[in-house]
């Protein structure tokens, strides 16, 4: 038993002074029921497919973590992108101890945004628990609150994590887990683990697009809306003519 | 008036020295070439964009995801049309 705790507590340390990259990929899941997805599989059949070969790094040390999808593993299709945005990925995201930074893909005339959020971590801790990759992994659930003009809606987002890597990161902003975030499922996908490389060296963080200003959740939403409302209006304009 | 006038006396003008050069030509391929034609309806993009981003509601999705989604729609379409 000392032995074990030993080991873990020599792993511990070893990682917390050194660079992991883990890579995900992602699962859209199946729903025959959603309109949006019979609408993303009408603009592209195969997207399911074309899915499985982008490769998401997850990179952290014991302050902070980034995840970035590898841009060449990306492939140039509408399908795929829409179900990307579906699966919170938006594009880099950078996780402090209690916040996060997300480049947003919204562009007002060349314009970006990075949206800043909070960590969410009221997370529920359930006793089942599954081996990933050879690793014992624990059952989590926290409620997601989605805000749109039509109310607010309440979606589960579960995740498996590993307490023998003691990272409170995961995909797409999710953490404040007691270990790393192995699988992770949204509503319309889900994030599993494929690789683990640990004991890199430390290197930079990938920066945000140049000309981005920082802006909260709430207030991107509200630009979005109006902006889209003009957009149509605009459109309507020029039907008439 | 005289403007107007002008113009259509210089278009007259321009048609007759056309047909004037054209007496002169022989036909040269008498082959007859059948056209096909066809016809194709264009969607309404515009349509499209709204009911994109409306449709990402219904299903609980965020506004910023919805307004992404609608933009590929928007997108796909246009590039059908052409």
């Amino acid at each position: 038993m000392k032995k074990i705790f030993s080991s873990i507590s020599i792993l511990s340390f070893w990682l917390i002074n050194s660079q992991t990259n883990v890579h995900y990929r992602i699962i859209p899941i199946e729903d025959n029921t959603s309109k949006v997805n019979q609408m993303i599989k009408e603009i592209s059949p195969n997207y399911e497919a074309l899915c499985e070969n982008i490769d998401f790094i997850l990179s952290v040390t014991d302050k902070e973590s980034f995840f970035i999808a590898d841009k060449k593993t990306i492939p140039d299709d509408s399908g795929v992108n829409m179900i990307l945005g579906a699966s919170g990925y938006t594009g880099l995201i950078i996780q402090k101890k209690d916040s996060i930074f997300r480049q947003s893909n919204f562009d007002q005339f060349g314009k970006k945004y990075i949206v800043t959020d909070t960590i969410q971590s009221n997370w529920k801790l359930l006793n089942e628990s599954k081996e990933i990759m050879g690793y014992k992994c624990f059952k989590a659930e926290i409620q997601n609150t989605i805000s749109n003009p039509n109310g607010a809606f309440k979606n589960i987002i579960y995740a498996w994590y590993c307490p023998l890597f003691p990272y409170d990161f995961g995909p797409i902003g999710y953490g404040k887990l007691p270990g790393l975030i192995f699988e992770l499922q949204t509503k319309k996908v889900l994030y599993g683990i494929t690789k683990i490389e640990t004991n890199k060296e430390i290197t930079t963080f990938p920066s945000f697009d140049k000309n981005s200003e920082k802006i909260s959740k709430k207030d991107l939403n509200q630009l979005i809306q109006k902006l889209h409302q003009q957009r149509v209006d605009m459109m309507k304009e020029q039907n008439k003519k | 008036m005289k403007k107007l006038m002008f113009t259509a006396i210089a278009l007259v003008a321009f048609s007759g020295v056309s047909m004037a050069n054209m007496k002169g030509i022989k036909p040269s391929n008498t082959k007859k070439v059948a056209k096909k034609v066809v016809i194709r309806a264009k969607t309404d993009c515009c349509l499209i964009y709204d009911l994109a981003y409306q449709l990402n509601f219904s299903e609980t999705c965020d506004i910023e995801w919805s307004e992404m989604c609608a933009n590929y729609a928007y997108n796909n379409c246009e590039k059908s049309n052409q």
